[in-house]
C-alpha cells in the first residue's frame, strides 16, 4: 500500500486525469479552427462559440443584427453528434429559418431591413444508442460580416 | 491491494476515455448553463445515457470592427485625438485593466483601420495590443506576422480588417483555453464602450449626426448582451467592479425605446440566396438621453484607460 500510494505514483495519477481536459479543449480547438476558413467572404467578428454537447443538447446565442449588414451565420457540430441543425427566431420567437429545411446546410446568409436581436437555437438530435452511452462532441456557432 | 490497483486503473481508463467519445447524461448540473461561451467541457462522471436537454447559453457582441464600420457608414469622419494615448500603457498593471484596456485599444485599432490612410497609426495601436496582449500571456495573437500582414495590406481594407478579425478570434481563443474566460469578457467589454466612446463623441462634432444615434439608440440589445456576459463572472471582483459601471450605462439604455411596428418577415433571393428579413423596428432616444450616454460612456471611458480597474 505504501509503495502504491507513494508520491511520484499520485503525481502521475493526477496528470492521467487531467487528459480528458486538455483533450477536450483541443477536441474543440481544432474543430472550430476548421470551420472559420468556410465564413469567407465574410469577416469574423472574432468570438469563439463552442461548447462540447450531448445527444438531445440544445445551445442559444442572441446577437444584435444592424441593418445595411450581411450576415452569415455557420453551424455545425461533430459528427458524432449526428445532423445538428439550427434555427434562427426574431425578439417574439417567430421562426424565420431552419436549416433542416434546407437540407443538411450549416450556414445561412442574410441582411436585417432594421436592426434587431435575433437568437440562433442550436439542436443536437437526440439519439438512441443502442450502448445506452450518450455520444458527445463539440458544436460551434459562428458569425460572420460584410458590408 | 490487487483490488485497489484495480479499481485506480479502471478510473483512469474511464477518464481518459469519457470526454473523448461520450460524455454522460446524468443530469446534475445539466440546466441552464452560466452562461459562459467557452469550449467548455461534457461532464465526464458517468457513462449511463440519461435524458440531458441542456441548455447553453453563449453571449456574443458584435466585433468592434463591425461597430466601427457602422460608426463611419454612418457619416462619422475620423479623429485620432479621440483615441486612447498609447503612452497610458504603463498604467495599466492589474490583469482587469490589462485586459479592458487590450479591450479598448484593440477598438482604437479598429476604428484606425476601417478609415483609408492610417496604417502607421494602426501598427502603432496594433503595437500597444501586443504588448498588453504579451503581458496577459496571449502575445501570439498579436505576433510579428501580424505587423508584418498588416504592412504588406496597406490600403486593403478588408484585408486589413480580417486580419485584425483573426487576431481577436486568437486572443479570445487562448484566453478561454487557459481558461480566462474573464479575462476573454473584459476585453470584450473594454471593446465595447470603446467603440460606445467613438461614437457618442464623434456624434457630437458631426453635423448631420442622426445615423450615427441611431447607431448609438441600436446598442440597446448589444449592451444587454454584454451585462449577460459579464454576470457570468460576477464572482471576479474585477468583472464586478465593471459590470457595476456598465449597469449605469443600462439604465440610461432602459428608457430607450424599441417599437416593432411590422411583423418579421423573410425572403430569399433566389440568385443570390441570401434572405432579406423584414419588418419595420424604430428605435427612440431622446437629446437627453443621448447627452446622459455620452457622460457615462466618457466616465467609464475614463475610468478605464486611467487604469482604476
Amino acid at each position: 500500500m505504501k509503495n502504491f500510494l507513494n508520491p511520484a505514483r499520485i503525481i502521475l495519477i493526477g496528470a492521467i486525469a487531467l487528459i480528458p481536459t486538455v483533450g477536450t479543449f483541443a477536441q474543440c480547438k481544432g474543430f472550430v479552427k476548421k470551420q472559420i476558413p468556410k465564413l469567407s467572404p465574410f469577416i469574423h467578428n472574432g468570438q469563439i462559440n463552442s461548447s462540447v454537447l450531448l445527444s438531445g443538447d440544445h445551445a442559444e446565442l442572441t446577437l444584435t443584427f444592424y441593418s445595411g449588414q450581411t450576415y452569415r451565420i455557420m453551424v455545425t457540430g461533430q459528427e458524432t453528434l449526428g445532423d445538428v441543425f439550427f434555427l434562427m427566431k426574431d425578439a417574439s420567437k417567430s421562426q424565420l429559418f431552419s436549416s433542416k429545411d434546407q437540407g443538411k446546410t450549416d450556414y445561412w446568409d442574410f441582411t436585417v431591413e432594421s436592426t434587431q436581436q435575433l437568437t440562433i437555437e442550436v439542436m443536437v438530435p437526440d439519439v438512441d444508442a443502442p450502448s445506452g452511452l450518450v455520444p458527445s462532441g463539440c458544436v460551434s456557432i459562428l458569425v460572420g460580416f460584410k458590408q | 491491494m490487487n483490488e485497489l490497483k484495480k479499481l485506480f486503473a479502471v478510473c483512469i481508463v474511464t477518464a481518459f476515455l469519457s470526454p473523448f467519445f461520450y460524455g454522460c447524461g446524468n443530469g446534475e448540473g445539466e440546466g441552464e448553463t452560466d452562461g459562459t461561451d467557452t469550449s467548455d467541457m461534457a461532464n465526464g462522471d458517468g457513462m449511463t445515457k440519461t435524458p440531458s436537454k441542456a441548455q447553453n447559453i453563449f453571449y456574443a457582441i458584435p466585433s468592434p470592427i463591425e461597430l466601427a464600420q457602422l460608426i463611419q457608414k454612418a457619416g462619422a469622419k475620423y479623429n485620432k485625438d479621440l483615441l486612447n494615448s498609447p503612452d497610458n500603457i504603463s498604467k495599466y498593471s492589474t490583469n482587469t485593466s490589462k485586459a479592458l484596456n487590450l479591450g479598448v485599444y484593440g477598438g482604437d485599432l479598429s476604428y484606425t483601420s476601417v478609415f483609408d490612410d492610417n496604417t502607421q497609426e494602426s501598427i502603432l495601436y496594433l503595437a500597444c495590443t501586443r504588448k498588453l496582449a504579451e503581458s496577459l500571456g496571449v502575445g501570439s495573437a498579436f505576433d510579428e506576422k501580424t505587423v508584418d500582414r498588416i504592412q504588406n495590406n496597406t490600403g486593403k481594407n478588408d484585408s486589413l480588417l480580417t486580419i485584425i478579425s483573426d487576431s481577436y478570434m486568437t486572443t479570445d481563443e487562448l484566453l478561454k483555453e487557459s481558461q480566462r474566460e474573464n479575462a476573454s469578457a473584459l476585453v470584450i467589454a473594454g471593446g465595447f464602450i470603446e467603440a460606445l466612446y467613438l461614437g457618442t463623441q464623434l456624434a457630437k462634432v458631426t453635423k448631420n449626426n442622426a445615423d450615427i444615434i441611431t447607431r448609438l439608440a441600436e446598442q440597446k440589445g448589444t449592451l444587454d448582451n454584454v451585462v449577460g456576459l459579464l454576470s457570468s463572472y460576477e464572482q471576479d471582483a474585477g468583472v464586478a467592479g465593471v459590470l457595476a459601471d456598465i449597469k449605469q450605462l443600462k439604465e440610461i439604455y432602459d428608457q430607450v425605446k424599441v417599437e416593432a411596428k411590422s411583423a418579421s418577415e423573410a425572403k430569399t433571393n433566389p440568385n443570390t440566396k441570401v434572405t432579406t428579413i423584414g419588418g419595420k423596428i424604430i428605435y427612440t432616444i431622446t437629446p437627453e438621453l443621448v447627452e446622459k450616454l455620452t457622460i457615462k460612456a466618457a466616465e467609464i471611458r475614463t475610468k478605464i484607460i486611467s487604469g482604476q480597474n
